[in-house]
């Protein structure tokens, strides 16, 4: 494995080079295997999505590349770096992973604010990504009152603040309007084109088709398909749904 | 480590919880202060300004004050999933406990000074209604002071080690209030050698409040709250560093 051996952090991935690795990450929770020997790529310069039924081990594999839990087995890097190696993560890696991750009483600058300076990010970048979001005119209100909406923007303007190289983002269209998910598609789509790598995780199938380059598949915690979104489909013949329905569902029962 | 201090400054000054905290427990001290000097003579009250059993009301405020002021610094993001956010920024989580414990302990220094001015203020301003002039002993409240503030940063520091080993706000914060104002003196009728070893007893101790034989010496007190605190911020380091995050 090349990449284990990469020691800087800021540079951009080459591309060919992953920019997240699994390795045979296994998570248990008590008797419950959340997630079975899972192994993927994620390269730069496409976005990838990650898919699978509720429960199927999604968040669980991104807490584990993002250092918030310890896998019981395998190993997950980032840039050829363990999340918790990196120093300072924010200019490398920017996540989004639940939607309500803000004091109710703190502004949405403020929490930016609190951000930036955890990874020593000048204060006037706070102001950009809230424009780069569409915040700027409610930055200074409470979280607390926004939707669910502007509280998935604010999410990504915190993922931003670093300008990092790879974006790893859990269910980011929830709450979002139509509007919302075309712009997010769009962000996402930049941000690939930049050469920059996306892991994006969703259950809504048809918007994937629409944001994703290439697919992980996993169910009950272990890895089904990966591919690029063409091979999955046998370029457009079936919808990513059916293919998903056909993979995933054996057993009929949710 | 000076960007996780001055992030955690950012947290305590963008919401209004502390302040929440310090005019709670002004009002409360301040109240107390007031039945104090009600109570004394002014002779007292004049020859004892500066000897904390005039003080006692501030005094014993303002611990518990800060206590809670800790427990919620790790409590209130694991509530709001701050803290997701938070160790993303810095994965090293020991220097975000760092940074809480020195955050948390300045705030709860400033939390002393300011019971214990209105204490003082209010005393004086007693007295001067009475119609007596009142030298302050400067050198002896600034001893007092001073010994405040070190049982406050360190009472403090249990707090902010207790959230982060409890996690739950109500658990830690009932949990905590309730060996503070209860256990402690149950023990005290079980086991009188050992209780003036416990972290309360030897905050009393330190302080220099009570003349209570049972109670460790000045210094011996601060040794043992501090080693109290010590041990309580080290198993939090080992907890936080291995608990998966919520």
């Amino acid at each position: 494995m090349t990449t284990a051996t990469r020691t800087t952090r800021d540079e951009r991935p080459a591309i060919g080079t992953p920019a997240i690795v699994a390795r045979n990450l296994t998570k248990r929770f008590g008797p419950v295997e959340a997630v079975r020997d899972l192994s993927f790529e994620v390269v730069p310069g496409r976005v990838t999505g990650f898919v699978g039924p509720n429960g199927a081990g999604k968040s669980t594999t991104l807490r584990m590349l993002l250092g918030l839990a310890e896998p019981d087995e395998g190993t997950a890097t980032v840039l050829g770096l363990p999340y918790r190696s990196l120093e300072r993560p924010a200019t490398t890696v920017g996540a989004v992973l639940e939607v309500q991750s803000f004091h109710p009483l703190r502004s949405g600058r403020n929490q930016l604010r609190v951000l930036a300076a955890a990874s020593e990010i000048d204060d006037r970048r706070v102001d950009g990504v809230l424009e780069i979001v569409g915040l700027t005119d409610v930055a200074r209100r409470k979280a607390g009152g926004y939707s669910l909406g502007m509280r998935q923007r604010l999410g990504l303007a915190g993922a931003l603040l670093g300008d990092p190289s790879v974006l790893i983002l859990d269910e980011p269209a929830n709450g979002l309007d139509p509007h919302g998910i075309r712009w997010l598609r769009q962000t996402m789509r930049d941000f690939a084109e930049d050469g920059k790598a996306v892991l994006v995780s969703s259950h809504l199938l048809s918007e994937m088709a629409q944001m994703a380059d290439d697919v992980i598949v996993i169910d009950r915690g272990c890895l089904v398909r990966q591919g690029t979104i063409a091979e999955l489909t046998n370029d457009g013949a079936e919808s990513l749904e059916d293919v998903f329905l056909e993979l995933t569902d054996e057993e009929g029962v949710r | 480590m000076m960007q996780q201090i001055r992030s955690e400054f950012r947290k305590i000054k963008t919401t209004r919880s502390a302040v929440a905290l310090l005019v709670g427990m002004l009002a409360l001290s301040g109240l107390a202060m007031w039945a104090t000097v009600k109570n004394a003579s002014p002779d007292e009250l004049a020859t004892a300004l500066s000897s904390p059993e005039v003080l006692a009301a501030v005094v014993v405020a303002v611990p518990i004050f800060v206590l809670v002021l800790g427990v919620r610094s790790f409590t209130d993001e694991i509530r709001h999933g701050s803290i997701v956010p938070t160790f993303l920024a810095t994965p090293a989580r020991t220097r975000v406990l760092g940074a809480k414990l020195f955050v948390i302990a300045v705030t709860s220094a400033g939390f002393a000074l300011a019971a214990l001015g209105l204490g003082i203020g209010i005393t004086v301003a007693f007295l001067a209604s009475e119609g007596i002039a009142v030298p302050l002993a400067a050198g002896s409240l600034a001893a007092l002071a001073g010994k405040v503030v070190f049982v406050a940063a360190l009472w403090s520091a249990l707090g902010v080690a207790i959230g982060a080993l409890v996690r739950h706000q109500v658990a830690a914060i009932v949990g905590a209030l309730a060996w503070v104002l209860v256990a402690e003196s149950m023990i005290a009728l079980v086991a009188p050698g050992a209780v003036a070893y416990l972290p309360g007893h030897a905050a009393t101790a330190a302080v220099g409040m009570a003349t209570d034989p049972t109670l460790l010496s000045p210094a011996m007190g601060a040794v043992v709250l501090a080693g109290w605190a010590a041990g309580a911020a080290g198993l939090a380091a080992a907890a936080i560093t291995r608990r998966d995050v919520a």
